[in-house]
């Protein structure tokens, strides 16, 4: 296992995805900063605090930008092996169609919490920035370790609600479906994400979860995290019964 | 059978209704270079990927040093290099890069593995040049580095030398001929090219339509070529009557209205060519000839023949 997470991080290298993947999670921590820099000039009685700067943050992340940027690069790590034709490569070695699966599904993670770290970092780092030259509150260890568990339970949370999409993924081959999917998944969370079927919708209810405001929207905090679990499971579980069942074209 | 490296026995493969493969029963001896010949479509690479693992029998079973392959892949396939159709690599990476990620999955235990290998088929190993930069021919030697650097027992290349320039063919050949009498590997190739294979292979197996017509050595094929003696006449029919009632003759055949080969070795051309003359014929052409081992093959295939 260890060796096929060295061989994704060689794959990686010179690809344009990581990028894209980084710059899309660090526009958030960016577009934060700005938006409390600009309240803070208009409103200057409305102070910036660390709570807002990680609670917007986590808000445009797990409800718009890492979604898409996680479905992006997941596609991605999939379906190069089929347009590359490496595969035939690999499973002659041998590996098992499922330990390569549960490879990449590792290496998926690490990126997702690589992601959440970064876009906590850059946070850490603006927030230290503003208080140069605007007074920003709660600027205490305990606050920036606070987020960080909730930015890293956010990470295990999108890796959880990503299945679905790698099944896509494999079944096609490519990644027009699992964007076109994720863009639906994106819309119907912006719909979703203040009324009272948000806890049962797994994507907006992994925000509310990290969060922890679920109680106010009617959906007990238990059958959340089973409608997570479970989908994330049956992600999991299908995409490694389909990757078996096909043969190398 | 003793000695044998690869042994199917009714191997089968059906997509859908299609029957690519149908029970096939080829037989790859040790130390030889084994050549599948057959048109595009005659199941060829299914034929490979089914030996390699990579695709499910429909029925029939695959052996390989003695054992079948089904439920014995870790311990059979890391002694096997493949090349399966076109090359696959990561287009973002150099060769080196490209096979240093194969040997670690391998576990390839020597250090200098990936540098050997690529000196092997002549590519530079500290080159910067990315796998999508790659000439075809490029391609298709770091394909043979990646299926030689964990120095396997057995080799299946599948159509290595398909879409190369001449030059390109020769290093190739080159290449695998090194491969089996300077390292003694067992060598199953294929191809759709006559001359590549009868210039390779010791052994030849001819695959049609999902089919093994033929398995045959090389020599033992090539003793099959007949010679014959050809006639250009003006009328076939005639010339057949001649040959039969005047001469005795039964072992002969019309190819169309102008032309009779005549198989008698023993019976003079001039003699042939006096008696048609005496019988009102034209004889324009008089000539002996070898039936090549491309006419064997588009006899057994029904006529459509190997490229």
């Amino acid at each position: 296992m260890l060796s096929l997470l060295q061989c994704e991080c060689i794959k990686l290298k010179r690809s344009k995805f990581l990028l894209i993947g980084i710059l899309g999670t660090l526009i958030v921590p960016f577009f934060v900063a700005v938006k409390a820099v600009t309240n803070y000039l208009t409103h200057p009685d409305n102070g910036i605090s660390v709570f807002n700067l990680y609670d917007d943050a986590l808000m445009f992340l797990m409800l718009l930008f890492a979604p898409m940027v996680l479905t992006i690069l997941g596609a991605w790590l999939i379906s190069h092996e089929y347009t590359d034709g490496t595969l035939k490569n690999i499973f002659v070695i041998p590996v098992s169609q499922t330990t390569f699966l549960w490879g990449k599904l590792l290496f998926f993670a690490m990126l997702a919490f690589m992601f959440m770290f970064l876009s906590w970092l850059v946070i850490l780092v603006l927030a230290f920035l503003c208080n140069c030259f605007i007074p920003v509150t709660e600027l205490t260890f305990p606050s920036f370790l606070f987020f960080l568990i909730k930015m890293l339970l956010g990470g295990l949370l999108l890796c959880a609600t990503q299945t679905p999409f790698l099944y896509l993924t494999i079944r096609t081959k490519e990644f027009i479906a699992p964007l076109a999917a994720i863009a639906a998944v994106i819309l119907v969370n912006v719909v979703l994400s203040n009324s009272g079927a948000a806890g049962f919708y797994p994507w907006a209810a992994s925000y509310l979860l990290v969060m922890g405001r679920l109680s106010g929207q009617g959906c007990p905090k238990e059958v959340s995290v089973l409608i997570i679990l479970v989908m994330g499971l049956l992600g999991i579980t299908a995409s490694i019964l389909r990757f078996k069942k096909e043969e190398v074209k | 059978m003793d000695g044998y490296i690869i042994e199917t026995e009714n191997l089968t493969k059906q997509y859908g209704t299609q029957r690519s493969v149908s029970n096939l029963n080829i037989h790859v001896a040790k130390g030889k270079i084994y050549g599948l010949l057959g048109r595009n479509g005659a199941g060829k690479t299914t034929t490979m990927k089914m030996l390699l693992g990579l695709a499910r029998p429909t029925s029939g079973e695959v052996r390989i040093w003695g054992s079948p392959l089904h439920g014995n892949e870790k311990k059979i396939l890391p002694r096997i290099g493949s090349m399966i159709e076109s090359p696959g690599f990561y287009p973002n990476l150099t060769a080196s890069e490209n096979l240093r990620i194969f040997a670690m999955l391998r576990g390839v235990p020597n250090r200098h593995a990936i540098k050997d290998a690529l000196d092997f088929v002549g590519l530079p190993c500290q080159d910067k040049k990315l796998f999508s930069q790659y000439s075809l021919g490029m391609q298709q030697r770091l394909a043979i580095a990646l299926a030689t650097m964990h120095e396997p027992e057995l080799l299946i290349l599948d159509e290595p030398v398909n879409g190369l320039d001449p030059v390109g063919i020769a290093q190739i050949r080159s290449f695998i001929r090194k491969l089996c009498t300077e390292k003694g590997k067992t060598i199953l190739i294929s191809s759709h090219i006559l001359s590549e294979i009868s210039l390779l292979a010791d052994d030849i197996g001819i695959l049609h339509k999902g089919v093994l017509l033929e398995e045959e050595s090389l020599a033992a094929l090539e003793q099959k070529s007949s010679k014959y003696i050809h006639f250009t006449v003006s009328d076939t029919a005639q010339a057949g009557r001649i040959l039969e009632q005047a001469l005795d003759e039964k072992q002969f055949s019309v190819q169309d209205g102008h032309n009779i080969r005549l198989y008698n070795l023993n019976l003079p051309v001039t003699k042939v060519i006096g008696v048609f003359i005496e019988n009102g014929l034209d004889v324009s052409q008089a000539h002996t000839c070898e039936n090549t081992l491309e006419e064997h093959f588009k006899q057994i295939t029904g006529g459509e023949g190997i490229a």
